[in-house]
C-alpha cells in the first residue's frame, strides 16, 4: 500500500493535522477532507459497537471502508485522538498497518509533549512533519517491489498541513 | 516510559522536588497575588494541568483504551501514581456516582516538608498539593474524564484527593 494521506483529528473531532502525500489522478486534495470527515462517523460507530466486547481496549480499528480508489484505515487513542490513514488499493497486511499506526502514535505523543505546543490545536511543528515524512518513506520503501498502478501521480513533499485546512469551526 | 527496560529516562528526584517547591514559592509569594491566594492557586493548578494532559497521552500510549471511568481512575491510582509520586495510592473509595476519594498515606511532596511551627507546616502543605491536583485533573481530562480535583490534608504527610466528575459520558 502507498500512503496517500494522513489525518489526525482531536478529541472533539477538530482537525489537528492533515497531509497529502500523493493523489490518484487529478483529484483535488479537498476530497481527502471529505473522506476523513466520513471516516469519523465510521470510527464512532465502530467504537460504539465494540463496547463491552473483548477488543474494546484495542486502539487499532483496522479497515474502516474502501472507496473506489482508496482504502481508509483508522486508529483511536485512549485520549480519543483519531488517526486516519488513506492509502491506495494495493494489498497490505493488517499487522503492517497496525505497526504504522503505533509508530505514528509515538511520534504524535512526542510532538504533543512539546511545552510550546498549545494542546488540541493544529500541529505545525517542522520536526513532526519531518518524522512523519520519514515514517511514510520507510513504509513505502518496504513495498518498493510492488508496481504502482498506472496513472499514479506522486505529489511528494507537498504539505497540506496548514494551508488546506478547513476553518476549525467547520467541525470536520 | 512504559517500556522501562529500554526507554526509561531518569530524572534526579531531588532536583525535581526543588523545582516543585520553587514553583510553589514563586507563585504563592508573588506580590501580584498577595491579596488573592486563590489566584496563585489557579496559576499553579494550571501549570499542573498542562503537565497532566501530556502525561495522560504519554503514559497510556501502549495501554489500549479504557472501558469506563472507573478503569481510568484505577490507572491513575496505579501506573500514573507510581510514575509521578513513586508509589501506589493506598486506598480508593468511590460512591459509584462520580465521586472518588484517593488516599495517599505518604505523599511524596509532603514527606520532607518542615517549617518552624506545626501551623506553618500545615499552611505550607496546602500550597504543595495544588500542583499535583492540577496534574491529576489534566491527566483525567486527556482521558476523557472532566473532573474537579481537590486535596484534603488531615495529618501530614497523608493526603486525601477528592475527584468529582463534572459530566458522566
Amino acid at each position: 500500500m502507498n500512503v496517500c494521506c494522513i489525518c489526525v483529528v482531536g478529541k472533539s473531532n477538530n482537525p489537528l493535522y492533515l497531509r497529502v502525500f500523493q493523489t490518484l489522478e487529478e483529484e483535488p486534495a479537498l476530497k481527502f477532507h471529505y473522506i476523513a470527515h466520513t471516516a469519523l462517523d465510521i470510527i464512532e460507530e465502530k467504537v460504539a459497537s465494540r463496547k463491552n466486547t473483548t477488543n474494546s481496549a484495542d486502539t487499532n480499528l483496522g479497515l474502516l471502508f474502501p472507496t473506489e480508489v482508496y482504502k481508509i484505515y483508522g486508529f483511536i487513542t485512549s485520549s480519543k485522538t483519531k488517526i486516519i490513514l488513506i492509502g491506495d488499493e494495493t494489498e497490505v497486511k493488517d499487522s503492517e498497518v497496525k505497526n504504522f499506526f503505533q509508530k505514528l502514535h509515538k511520534i504524535l505523543v512526542d510532538s504533543l509533549s512539546n511545552p510550546f505546543y498549545e494542546y488540541n490545536q493544529q500541529i505545525e511543528s517542522p520536526h513532526f512533519e519531518q518524522q512523519v515524512q520519514g515514517l511514510v518513506d520507510n513504509f513505502s520503501s518496504n513495498k518498493s517491489l510492488q508496481k504502482k498502478p498506472s496513472g499514479f501521480k506522486t505529489r511528494n513533499n507537498q504539505s497540506m498541513g496548514s494551508m488546506a485546512f478547513l476553518p476549525t469551526n467547520a467541525n470536520i | 516510559m512504559s517500556n522501562p527496560a529500554k526507554q526509561r529516562t531518569e530524572v534526579a528526584a531531588s532536583t525535581l522536588e526543588l523545582l516543585h517547591s520553587e514553583m510553589v514559592e514563586y507563585t504563592t509569594n508573588d506580590s501580584k497575588y498577595s491579596s488573592h491566594k486563590e489566584k496563585a492557586y489557579t496559576v499553579l493548578e494550571d501549570m499542573g494541568f498542562k503537565v497532566g494532559i501530556r502525561l495522560g497521552e504519554r503514559l497510556t500510549r501502549d495501554k489500549g483504551r479504557f472501558a469506563d471511568n472507573l478503569d481510568t481512575i484505577k490507572f491513575i491510582c496505579k501506573d500514573f501514581w507510581s510514575e509521578c509520586f513513586k508509589k501506589n495510592v493506598d486506598n480508593l473509595k468511590t460512591n459509584h456516582k462520580g465521586t472518588y476519594v484517593l488516599h495517599d498515606s505518604k505523599f511524596t511532596y509532603l514527606t520532607r516538608l518542615s517549617l518552624s511551627t506545626p501551623e506553618e507546616t500545615a499552611n505550607a502543605a496546602k500550597n504543595h498539593v495544588v500542583f499535583s491536583c492540577g496534574i491529576i485533573r489534566g491527566c483525567l481530562s486527556s482521558l476523557g474524564v472532566e473532573a474537579f480535583v481537590t486535596a484534603e490534608i488531615n495529618a501530614l504527610p497523608s493526603v486525601l484527593f477528592k475527584v468529582i466528575e463534572i459530566s458522566r459520558q
